[in-house]
């Protein structure tokens, strides 16, 4: 039944509409900037001034990329960690947050108290680093799927959204004698695919971008993750102009310093090449997940 | 589930004492076998080397084991509060974090009841794809744009500004110490406003489309829908978000902070953005003393968690207690 | 939607089986890397640690028969690593020691990563880091394996390093580091004062001998040049990124006569912060009178380097004091000529550091240089062929590996050495594409390098070579800054005395910290007598926060120094 549009109505889709187009231009700028430096010559970019386009077209900065030959296997390996560790991660997290979301739960308290304090105190990394080596992870890929298997934060916006769900439901297949594992799987996930959409969404893009646990366990270059790679290329491509001519003439030690920070940066061409290789796929898969952010997933579940 | 945590769906007659907990603990083993994996794994993780914790009351050395160097008990946190900077570095945290749950966080709730009310199903799905693109931009790369657009030397803004006749003179947009509290905003508003909306999004798609209708039947107006049916709606994830937040006030973004201030070294601005992260990172980690550091992340983690029950105390207050 | 599920639950198995074969497989044959070389006896490498290192053991420094691969680790995030032996500089040391090399360095957070090393144990064989506490703490923990007994072998180090380079280089009486650029001469320069061309025509060509010249043709170039021919604003003085000021008094102090060691100086003999030295009091207000006047660029303190390279590649800076030498990487030069035909920058003449105050050009200070160079490479007790290692690492400290990392192995660039011993170039090194010189690998693998050998070599190479084929950065550094340049050990290692941990190392940090906030205040002040208060409070606060405690430690290691290896500062204002 559609409502007449009243004046009110127009006004309000004109402001809205025109809100949302200053937010894309300047969310969009940006990236097409990023884009036209990606493809402009490294030595012109210095010069600063670009826009929306290269000045000097080129190439290179994309190729220096893709000759290097970690990068396609390290695609492989960011594709595979991303992929394995949303299920895993998905699988995990929503089971203890549909759990959590039952205030019939024999220890809630406790377990609810259990789950805060680590997101605010931790151990440190050396001492992380030693449990990891206990676990046998170490220079494994199962190091970037087992310890991120539940994500306490991702865990509570779960369970908010299961608290959310109409208990007639549960209740209803709880008397025709399922049990909680049932409800779980056939009543609970499929009402929730909205959070499960987002929360993939969350771990996909952290799993995606990760590099630090790559950095620290793993040695096996075959296994590092499409971040690793990159970083690595950039400060390759640095390094190698900054050697010629600087060491030799060192003062000393207070000179030292200078070798190393903040010195050329031929490489912004470069680096936004990198942004965009990490970036483009998750943009090219994000519509996919798109579509599981339509209204009425629940409605037939509630009606049928 | 729906509602309220504290409403027990069923009586049950209760046992007592621990032969009745373990009673109802096997009675109910399905449920708790979906939650005891999750626990282990956090216990494992997380737990298990927290020991680590003991550096803040020690003077660890390189090389030492954590947990085993030597104990000075609460030096570090002496030092702390007697740091001629420290009155400094906590205003500037507050403020900012102040200033971005003021800004920063209502900002993706509206930008998702807003989207929400877009009709044209192509625009609205081009909207949200554009919007979390700066998410993905790291902060340095962010930091170089932001210093090219609000640039003195023929920035964007500036050249806009002066075009418009609204200022004769470039403003020095990293340059005064008292705009940083804005541009850091600002600049964490662009970055962190369509990522920050896709879990109120993804909340508002669970609302049933009838609830909609029937208001309408009803006589709501379109705002009365927003507010009543949308926000309403989302209200729960909303609280949990706003307690979290709360939760991280002495965290402001490091690496934001470190990138808009060129590591620090930005003179004009070290008045305004040092913040408790940047201090220990300058005088803790490079200063060689790893045990201050952990000192002063121990410190922001205990005030961080009293400021955590307390909103959670407060919204329990009003029905809506997270924890 | 139960197709797609199934669909899409094969298409991750098949996934997850690919990673893991692929994860799974690869481990293997790079584990047992160095297990495939038979000689080294991998099983027992934990125990013939302590035997081989005693020189007991079956290596000796002429027999490389048996292939040898070990792991070699940069302690800096920014380092970049290449493959060992894919260009023609490494493979050709590679053939030389049978050495393989596998290079890895932090990609963050560098301190963690070393903590972490150290804590587990899973060291590498050779490391290069800083000279300084943490270096001494990893040789007191026992984890460095001492030089003494490879030097016996092969006395490239003790050839080519001065006595007193090494004892400065021991730690409780041992030598555990190979030292990276040290040197015997001083030679090259960094820093130094350049003009812009096009600027300095218009302002009607002023001479540029002393610092007075340098601030008229300032104010010149701000008020009668004004703007370039592009129309954009001329900035009469810009130095490259410095957040606390020191680089802006540094140049100036130094035109006065003084030398700056970090934030300290001599005065009356004694090692002190120079603050309390009233000639670095005369800089810093001389700084503050440029910038009142408009002078220095208004975006120094806030300008990345990105943004002050922005403005030199397109004219705009007037009065540029930076490293010249950056125009091999950043061709911040390179391109202003190429874009506009006629400019450039050149080093003003004939002083690089014009002298103030009628003072002669004799008494002023170019960059004071110590002979220990900047880091060091050392061999951790992992290591199961550490002479091999030593072997390998000191070659590059020879004149005739010197030649090898510049313009690569014989045979390739060059097939004979000249008269004087310099390689006779087949093609221009300026005229190399960055493939060959990558494919070469030229001037990467400076690990370590010689700063004499290094040197000497590429000046003359340069300057045998016609004149418009010379490259400007290697002809400023070998014949206007080494003149400039002098050699001297005073300096080193004074920051070392104290441990950071300490309560004077608490202090240190809090003290250098606030100078680092307020010194730009200094400058950046509305009035000289606001500077001189701003200057006078830094002073106060220094004194209330444990200085004289700290400048007392500090002078006791530089009466040392002084007494061991002599001083520099004997002319000029420090003359006695």
């Amino acid at each position: 039944m559609k409502r007449k549009k009243s004046l009110g109505d127009w006004i309000f889709d004109i402001v809205n509409t025109l809100i949302m187009l200053i937010i894309v231009f300047v969310t969009l700028y940006p990236f097409i900037n990023s884009l036209a430096i990606s493809l402009n010559d490294a030595d012109d970019t210095i010069r600063g001034g670009i826009t929306f386009y290269p000045r000097v077209f080129t190439w290179r900065n994309y190729e220096l990329i893709f000759q290097n030959k970690l990068v396609y296997g390290a695609y492989i390996i960011s594709i595979g960690r991303t992929i394995i560790g949303i299920i895993t991660g998905l699988l995990f997290t929503a089971a203890l947050a549909f759990g959590m979301a039952h205030s019939n739960l024999k220890g809630r308290r406790f377990y609810t108290i259990l789950c805060i304090i680590p997101m605010y105190f931790g151990g440190g990394l050396i001492p992380y680093y030693f449990l990891i080596r206990a676990l046998g992870l170490m220079n494994s890929f199962w190091v970037y799927i087992v310890p991120s298997l539940v994500g306490i934060w991702n865990m509570l916006l779960m369970r908010t959204y299961f608290l959310g769900i109409p208990i007639a439901l549960e209740e209803s297949a709880r008397i025709d004698g399922a049990n909680y594992f049932t409800v779980f799987f056939k009543i609970i996930l499929p009402v929730s695919v909205p959070i499960l959409a987002t929360i993939a969404l969350f771990i996909g893009v952290g799993q995606w971008n990760s590099w630090f646990d790559a950095y620290i366990f793993i040695t096996d270059q075959s296994l590092k993750p499409i971040q690793s790679v990159l970083l690595s290329i950039i400060s390759e491509a640095q390094f190698a102009q900054r050697m010629a001519q600087a060491a030799s003439g060192q003062a000393g030690p207070i000179d030292a310093g200078r070798v190393g920070k903040g010195m050329t940066i031929n490489v912004r061409s470069l680096t936004m090449a990198t942004m965009m290789v990490t970036v483009l796929p998750i943009v090219m898969v994000y519509p996919f997940l798109q579509r599981y952010f339509i209204k009425g997933v629940m409605i037939g579940s509630l009606k049928g | 589930m729906n509602g309220n945590i504290a409403i027990q769906p069923t009586a049950v007659r209760k046992k007592g004492g621990i032969s009745g907990f373990l009673h109802e603990f096997l009675k109910q083993f399905d449920l708790q076998l979906l939650v005891i994996p999750g626990i282990i794994h956090i216990i494992i993780f997380s737990y298990i080397p927290m020991y680590g914790i003991l550096m803040a009351f020690q003077e660890f050395r390189l090389g030492d084991f954590p947990g085993m160097s030597e104990w000075v008990g609460f030096k570090h946190f002496n030092y702390l509060f007697t740091d001629p900077n420290f009155g400094l570095v906590l205003r500037n945290t507050i403020v900012i974090s102040l200033l971005k749950l003021l800004f920063c966080f209502p900002a993706p709730i509206l930008f998702a009841i807003l989207i929400n009310e877009i009709t044209n199903m192509r625009f609205k799905k081009t909207v949200q794809t554009v919007s979390y693109l700066p998410h993905f931009i790291s902060w340095v790369v962010a930091g170089t744009l932001m210093f090219d657009f609000f640039s003195v030397d023929n920035g964007a803004i500036n050249s806009a500004l002066i075009a418009l006749g609204i200022i004769d003179r470039p403003i020095h947009f990293f340059g005064v110490g008292e705009y940083f509290w804005g541009m850091a905003v600002i600049t964490d508003l662009w970055k962190s406003l369509g990522w920050n909306t896709i879990i109120f999004i993804s909340a508002i798609t669970s609302i049933d489309p009838d609830l909609y209708e029937a208001a309408e039947i009803d006589g709501a107006g379109r705002y009365a829908k927003m507010w009543h049916i949308t926000f309403k709606s989302i209200l729960p994830t909303i609280i949990l978000l706003l307690i979290f937040n709360v939760g991280n006030l002495l965290n402001a973004n490091f690496d934001q902070i470190m990138v808009l201030t060129k590591q620090m070294t930005n003179p004009k601005l070290r008045e305004f953005a040092d913040v408790i992260d940047t201090y220990v990172y300058r005088v803790g980690i490079s200063g060689n003393r790893p045990s201050y550091a952990s000192a002063a992340g121990l410190f922001k983690s205990v005030i961080n968690i009293m400021l955590l029950l307390a909103a959670n105390k407060v919204a329990s207050k009003s029905g809506h207690e997270v924890l | 939607m139960k197709k797609v599920r199934i669909i899409s639950l094969l298409l991750v198995t098949l996934l997850v089986l690919a990673v893991m074969t692929a994860g799974c497989g690869k481990k293997a044959p790079d584990t047992s890397g160095p297990a495939d070389t038979p000689s080294t006896t991998p099983e027992t490498g934990g125990e013939t640690q302590t035997g081989g290192d005693a020189g007991e053991g079956a290596e000796t420094t002429d027999d490389y028969s048996e292939p040898y691969t070990f792991t070699h680790y940069f302690n800096y995030d920014w380092w970049g690593i290449k493959p060992w032996g894919e260009d023609e500089v490494s493979k050709y040391l590679s053939q030389k020691f049978n050495v393989h090399v596998e290079f890895a360095k932090p990609d963050a957070d560098p301190a963690a990563k070393l903590n972490v090393m150290i804590s587990s144990g899973d060291l590498p064989d050779s490391i290069m880091m800083e000279r300084g506490a943490d270096n001494i703490r990893l040789a007191r923990l026992g984890l460095l394996q001492p030089l003494e007994p490879f030097m016996a072998k092969n006395p490239n180090l003790q050839e080519n390093l001065l006595p007193q380079t090494i004892e400065l280089l021991k730690i409780d009486g041992k030598l555990y580091g190979i030292p990276n650029w040290p040197r015997r001469a001083p030679t090259g320069g960094n820093d130094v004062w350049m003009y812009n061309v096009r600027i300095w025509e218009d302002a009607g060509k002023p001479k540029l001998e002393t610092f007075e010249d340098l601030y008229e043709f300032a104010k010149k170039a701000k008020n009668d040049v004004g703007k370039t021919r592009e129309g954009l604003d001329v900035i009469p003085l810009m130095m490259d990124a410095t957040g606390d000021g020191w680089r802006l008094v540094n140049a100036f102090y130094r035109s006065f006569g003084g030398v700056l060691n970090g934030w300290y100086t001599v005065v009356d003999g004694k090692y002190r912060i120079a603050f309390r030295d009233p000639l670095f009091k005369e800089a810093a207000l001389e700084v503050n009178k440029w910038w009142r006047e408009g002078l220095i660029a208004e975006t120094q303190f806030t300008d990345t380097t990105d943004q002050m390279l922005e403005k030199a590649t397109n004219g705009r800076i007037a009065l540029l004091y930076y490293d010249h030498s950056q125009d091999d990487t950043n061709h911040f030069r390179e391109i202003l000529r190429r874009n506009y035909p006629g400019d450039s920058y050149e080093v003003v003449d004939p002083n690089p550091f014009p002298p103030a105050k009628g003072l002669s050009p004799n008494d002023i200070y170019g960059d004071i240089a110590s002979t220990v160079g900047w880091n060091v490479t050392c061999i951790t007790t992992k290591a199961e062929n550490p002479q091999r290692i030593f072997d390998l690492w000191t070659y590059l400290l020879t004149r005739e590996g010197a030649i090898i990392q510049q313009y690569g192995p014989p045979g390739q660039l060059w097939d004979s050495l000249d008269d004087q011993g310099l390689p006779i170039l087949k093609k221009y090194e300026g005229e190399l594409t960055a493939e060959e010189r990558d494919r070469l690998g030229l001037w990467f693998w400076m690990i370590p390098g010689h700063s004499d050998h290094v040197d000497t070599v590429k000046y003359a190479i340069n300057d045998k070579l016609p004149e418009d084929k010379r490259n400007w950065v290697v002809w400023v550094q070998a014949h206007i800054l080494t003149p400039t340049k002098v050699i001297s050990d005073e300096f080193v290692g004074i920051g070392d005395v104290i441990d950071p941990q300490s309560d004077l190392g608490v202090n240190r940090t809090l003290c250098e910290d606030y100078i680092a906030a307020n010194f730009p205040q200094v400058i950046m002040a509305k009035s000289t007598e606001e500077a001189e208060k701003i200057f006078d409070d830094i002073i106060k606060f220094l004194d209330e926060n444990g200085m004289p405690a700290i400048e007392e430690e500090y002078d006791k290691k530089y009466q040392d120094n002084v007494k061991r290896y002599g001083t520099v500062l004997n002319k000029g204002r420090y003359a006695k």
